[in-house]
């Protein structure tokens, strides 16, 4: 999922300030799953909002939903009717929400309520850690299912560097060398070998590097 | 049942807790019981006490005495006394005087729970009591202590009124003492009970100074000895020293006690008040009784009961449990009731005066508008005034049908108020509410209503300084959330009739065998690949029992009966379901099968542990206790000059906290053994406090008697052992505290009475989800009073997992978590559902944030519907989830969003008017 934090509440009262009639959009999807966003959350911020306006003396309406996504415009559709009458919509899903909703509303002052963070998953209750980069040519299964594209904090892709200890990376001892993950897994499973297997360098043209992404399917697209 | 046993109802004479606890256990397996009480209430003792840890005792007692009053098949027959009793087992007669009338009553077992009284001390004149208006009795005490006491639980001294600032308790006052009062035994409890008086006492006047003189402290039950370092950290002084008179100091109506300390220096010091720990004996009347109807006592008066058969006594038909039976604390007389119980399933089919109780169809009032019951329930000392106050306040709502005081016969008077009104739930407002809940759930069951449709108001957290205010506010606050709650879904289960025993210890055996006896199968699932447990180590009881002989013929019993399976090189490694229904799965010799059982009874045990100190595995003649006997050969003990016996090993260290109870007894018992033995050996017990409690104080005494020598020692200067090698002499050197300098004994051999621990309880409580005490042991249900239940309902428990303690008090333990198993089995459907939480689907995003925060792992996701799935047999409506769930798919019916908002709505509405 992608995972994203809720900006801190100093920051989103400085965008709506002053304004009278804030709706707090959440979204069902990820960011309900990593408990940032879902209608818990936009019920949270809404209480926040309205609390710091009273303790200006502002009576702020703010108002709260939760849509199915705001990744499809079907969904962003939901509040085609209720978006014109607030001054902003503070939208707490990852990155690609707010900006739908700015295209889909273009009159709209739309606000980012989180920072989105990465592609990941829960290792526990509260602790999510990052898996994917995105690359657009996937290729951990030379890794023993690991990626250091995402988990390598230099990303190499040729073995470990000289700030691997005790199999943890030199930036910090909360960080598993992934390589060392990688080499111990590949000898567990007698197959150091394969990691010894010459393969061209990867071609970075499908990720970022090649420029904003787009993607068609044909057989999709009527 | 195969074999053929008469059928009858049971009499119970005493309505103390422990008769009540028998009465209650005998009624739910189907017995008719009269419940027959001398004095004009039920209770026995413990209203008279302040506190049972912590609340105030009126509150765990009243709803027990209400399910009495209120069950089909109990009758109480209250101011009565019973003269004479004849027949035998099955058809016996009893002739029992009511007010001046005589009847007779026919039952076909007899249970004698009529307590105990406390001693008198007028009697002891050095103790002034009588005499000097500030010497007063510890039960005296109690009374001034409680809130609802005559000075609202103010102490105040009585000679002038001051609130004393500097009390004593003097300790074993009517106990272990035959030169004075005749009574060799330990009371047992008083230990406790000082404690607990002193504690409160400086919890609610820390400026107070509070002294305990004592000569040993006995705190050897659950969770006690964490109750003295508890109070010992609470500022209470303990001094070891008998004070042998009290002396009054002119005009000032103050105490002079003037005592010795242990080296013998002399002290003095002046009090405002003594407080003189009373000691337990048997109450004369019943007494009289016993002899009457040629039941043996033993040299203490008590009822004389056989180690292995703690409940019977000598005439068949006839069972005892409680202060009768020995000096019990309150979790011990429960256990022994229900044990008693369990013990007339064996011998007498139940006769029941009346079917249980059948519920009209419920029917949920969904659509209909609220229409509360506002009823109300003030203990004895409550302002009278709150009634008046709470019904004008109540009257002035339009969706309240009317106001009712309910005091006796609580249920009754519900249903009966309820069909008056046409209301359709109910508001209960009373003390400690929580403890009131069966009353009401009951009543609505009754009244053909959702159990849940009702809410409760606190009247013991009033703040005194502006009750009507607070009175007001509550009461509006609660028929507002009472007019929202809406009915909680209910299923109704049919109840597996088997039972499922963890452990093959005497405590798994012993319920095993009682639940079997009593007609239900039962699977036995032990660990080892014997059965005996720890029991296969220990040669006797400390009364002298055989247990080789008892452990046989058990494990023998148990095997040939047709209604037990025994698996033993097995262990349940997985638990599900809830009460009434569970399944477990069993892993035995690598192969997997699965149990389905109404009620489980764990008795996992203990082990010893292992010491790493006293030189131990250094030296082939320093042994555990519990290998002493089986390595040591007699033709040593014959040739031996000296012995050592270390205490405490492991114990009461601050790694392990607690007491392991039975190691004193052992020691005491191994001693006089040994010298009968040999009488030439000299016999040394080092120990830290001598915990002969009940009447094991007559073991001590016959111990010094015959000359084993007891040095105490301090955990701040151990004894020392040194060897210099595995067969060569071993010293012990120990600071003897009345000679002031250390001794040095050359030993023969050593025994170690290591500790106690909880080693497998961990493992049990994770499979079957059930919580531990801060020691370790299985953990009693929240709801107090239930000392062999679980945290988890349908689940008892038994024997050394519970906490350490001898072979007798397991076996009532065992028998006693029998009945209370039967209890359940005797069903045939249980409800489940209630106040739990529900998943709704639509909004669920399965995030798991429910499946991972719940303390008790119960939701799951299911992969099929898509969502997260709470089991609502296994909720248990802490409501974690509810405030978790990032998507708010979960609700619990009493307190949704459309409660919480909407009561303080209508509560400012009806302010605003």
């Amino acid at each position: 999922m992608i995972v994203a934090e809720a900006k801190p509440i100093s920051e989103i009262l400085t965008m709506v300030k002053g304004l009278k009639k804030v709706l707090v959009l959440g979204c069902k999807g990820c960011v309900t799953v990593c408990n940032v966003g879902g209608a818990k959350e936009a019920g949270i911020l809404a209480s926040s909002i309205r609390i710091a306006g009273r303790k200006e003396g502002i009576m702020v309406d703010v108002g709260e939903h939760t849509l199915e996504r705001q990744c499809d415009p079907e969904y962003i559709e939901e509040v085609k009717d209720i978006v014109p009458s607030y001054d902003a919509v503070v939208s707490i899903a990852c990155g690609v929400g707010p900006q739908f909703l700015s295209e889909r509303y273009p009159g709209a002052k739309v606000f980012p309520g989180v920072n989105t963070k990465f592609m990941g998953g829960a290792v526990a209750h509260g602790i999510w850690s990052e898996r994917c980069a995105g690359c657009g040519t996937c290729v951990i299964h030379y890794f023993g299912g690991m990626c250091p594209i995402a988990r390598c904090s230099k990303s190499l892709m040729n073995g470990p560097c000289g700030g691997s200890s005790h199999g943890k990376c030199e930036i910090s001892k909360d960080v598993d060398c992934i390589w060392d993950m990688i080499v111990r897994k590949a000898m567990d499973q007698g197959r150091l070998n394969d990691l010894l297997e010459f393969r061209p360098p990867k071609s970075w043209t499908t990720a970022r590097d090649g420029g904003p992404r787009r993607m068609i399917r044909e057989e999709l697209v009527k | 049942m195969a074999k053929k046993i008469p059928k009858g109802s049971v009499m119970v004479l005493g309505g103390g807790i422990a008769g009540i606890q028998a009465s209650l256990s005998l009624a739910g397996a189907g017995y008719g019981v009269y419940l027959v009480e001398r004095s004009h209430s039920l209770g026995g003792m413990i209203p008279n006490l302040h506190r049972i840890y912590p609340l105030c005792a009126c509150c765990k007692l009243d709803s027990r005495i209400d399910a009495c009053n209120q069950h089909p098949n109990i009758r109480i027959l209250l101011d009565s006394t019973v003269d004479e009793i004849s027949g035998t087992l099955g058809d016996m007669k009893a002739s029992v005087t009511t007010d001046g009338r005589t009847s007779e009553i026919k039952a076909g077992a007899i249970v004698l729970a009529t307590g105990i009284e406390t001693f008198d001390p007028s009697g002891l004149e050095p103790y002034s009591y009588g005499r000097h208006p500030n010497v007063v009795t510890s039960v005296e005490y109690e009374q001034m202590q409680r809130p609802l006491g005559p000075e609202k639980g103010v102490v105040k001294r009585p000679s002038d009124g001051k609130e004393p600032r500097r009390i004593a308790w003097l300790q074993c006052v009517g106990s272990r003492d035959v030169n004075r009062c005749k009574v060799p035994y330990c009371s047992s409890v008083c230990c406790m009970y000082a404690l607990k008086e002193a504690a409160n006492t400086r919890d609610t006047s820390p400026e107070t100074e509070t002294t305990v003189f004592y000569m040993d402290m006995r705190t050897h039950g659950k969770g006690y000895e964490n109750y003295l370092n508890n109070a010992v950290s609470k500022g209470v002084r303990l001094i070891r020293s008998r004070v042998h008179s009290v002396n009054q100091t002119a005009d000032t109506g103050d105490v002079a006690l003037s005592w010795a300390e242990e080296n013998g220096t002399l002290n003095e010091e002046i009090f405002d008040m003594v407080v003189l720990s009373v000691g337990l004996k048997p109450s004369a009347q019943t007494l009289a009784l016993a002899e009457k109807i040629g039941i043996e006592l033993n040299p203490d008066h008590y009822v004389s009961s056989d180690p292995f058969n703690p409940v019977s006594t000598s005439v068949p038909g006839v069972f005892v449990c409680g202060g009768m039976a020995g000096p019990n604390d309150i979790g011990q007389s429960m256990g022994q009731a229900s044990a008693a119980a369990a013990e007339i399933q064996r011998v007498l089919a139940p006769a029941p005066f009346a079917k249980p109780a059948d519920y009209p169809q419920n029917n949920d009032l969904k659509l209909s508008p609220p229409k509360i019951l506002v009823a109300y329930h003030l203990c004895g000392g409550m302002d009278e005034e709150l009634g008046a106050e709470i019904e004008k306040i109540a009257e002035g709502f339009q969706n309240v049908a009317g106001v009712r005081r309910i005091d006796e016969a609580a249920v009754s008077s519900l249903v009966e108020a309820f069909k008056k009104t046409k209301a359709n739930r109910i508001l209960f407002a009373s003390c400690t509410p929580s403890s009131h809940k069966p009353v009401v759930e009951e009543a609505l069951k009754r009244s053909g209503v959702n159990p849940y449709l009702y809410d409760t108001v606190d009247l013991r957290v009033l703040d005194p300084s502006d009750v009507s205010n607070q009175l007001r506010d509550r009461i509006r606050m609660g028929v507002a959330r009472a007019s929202l709650v809406s009915p909680a879904a209910l299923v109704s289960m049919k109840v597996e009739k088997r039972a499922l025993v963890v452990g093959g210890g005497p405590a798994g055996l012993e319920s095993a065998l009682s639940l079997a006896d009593a007609g239900y199968p039962v699977t036995l699932v032990e660990r080892q690949e014997e059965l005996g447990g720890n029991a296969r180590h220990i040669k006797s009881t400390w009364q002298g029992g055989n247990v080789a002989q008892y452990l046989d013929g058990l494990i023998r019993k148990t095997k040939d009966h047709p209604g037990i399976t025994v698996m033993t090189r097995a262990e349940v490694v997985s638990n599900h379901g809830s009460c009434g229904s569970f399944i477990a799965a069993v892993l035995k010799e690598g192969v997997r099968s699965e149990i389905r059982y109404g009620a489980g009874i764990l008795a996992p045990g203990a082990e010893t542990i292992v010491p790493a100190e006293y030189s131990y595995g250094k030296n082939s003649r320093i042994y555990l206790w519990s290998e002493l006997f089986a390595k040591l050969d007699s033709a040593f003990i014959g040739k031996a000059r000296n012995a050592v016996f270390i205490q405490c090993v492991g114990s009461r260290e601050p790694q392990m906290p607690h007491c392991s109870n039975l190691c004193c007894s052992f020691a005491l018992r191994s001693a006089l053994d040994l010298k009968e033995q040999n009488p030439d050996l000299n016999i040394y017990i080092l120990f830290r406090e001598m915990r002969a409690f009940g009447e094991r104080e007559n073991l001590y005494r016959a111990a010094r008697e015959k000359g084993i020598i007891f040095i105490r020692y301090d955990l701040n200067s151990k004894p020392a052992v040194h060897s210099a090698g595995r067969d060569e002499i071993i010293t012990v050197t120990v600071q003897e505290p009345i000679l002031g300098r250390p001794v040095t004994i050359e030993a023969d051999f050593i025994s170690l009475q290591s500790a106690i621990a909880p080693t497998g309880c961990r493992e049990t409580a994770k499979v079957f989800n059930v919580e531990l005490d801060p020691d370790g042991f299985l953990a009693e249900a929240p709801e107090k009073l239930r000392p062999l239940d679980t945290t988890m309902k349908g689940l008892f428990m038994a024997g050394l997992a519970v906490y350490p303690k001898d072979i007798t008090e397991s076996i009532a333990q065992a028998r006693g978590a029998a009945a209370r198993a039967a209890e359940i089995l005797a069903q045939d459907e249980v409800q489940i559902g209630g106040l739990v939480a529900e998943v709704n689907s639509a909004r669920c995003a399965e995030c798991c944030t429910c499946v991972r925060t719940c303390p008790f792992g119960v939701p799951r996701i299911d992969y099929e519907k898509g969502a997260a799935y709470i089991d609502p047999a296994l909720c248990r409506g802490c409501g974690m989830c509810v405030a978790e769930c990032p998507g708010k798919a979960i609700v619990m019916s009493s307190m949704s969003d459309e409660t919480l908002n909407g009561a303080p709505a209508v509560f400012f509405a009806a302010a605003a008017k």
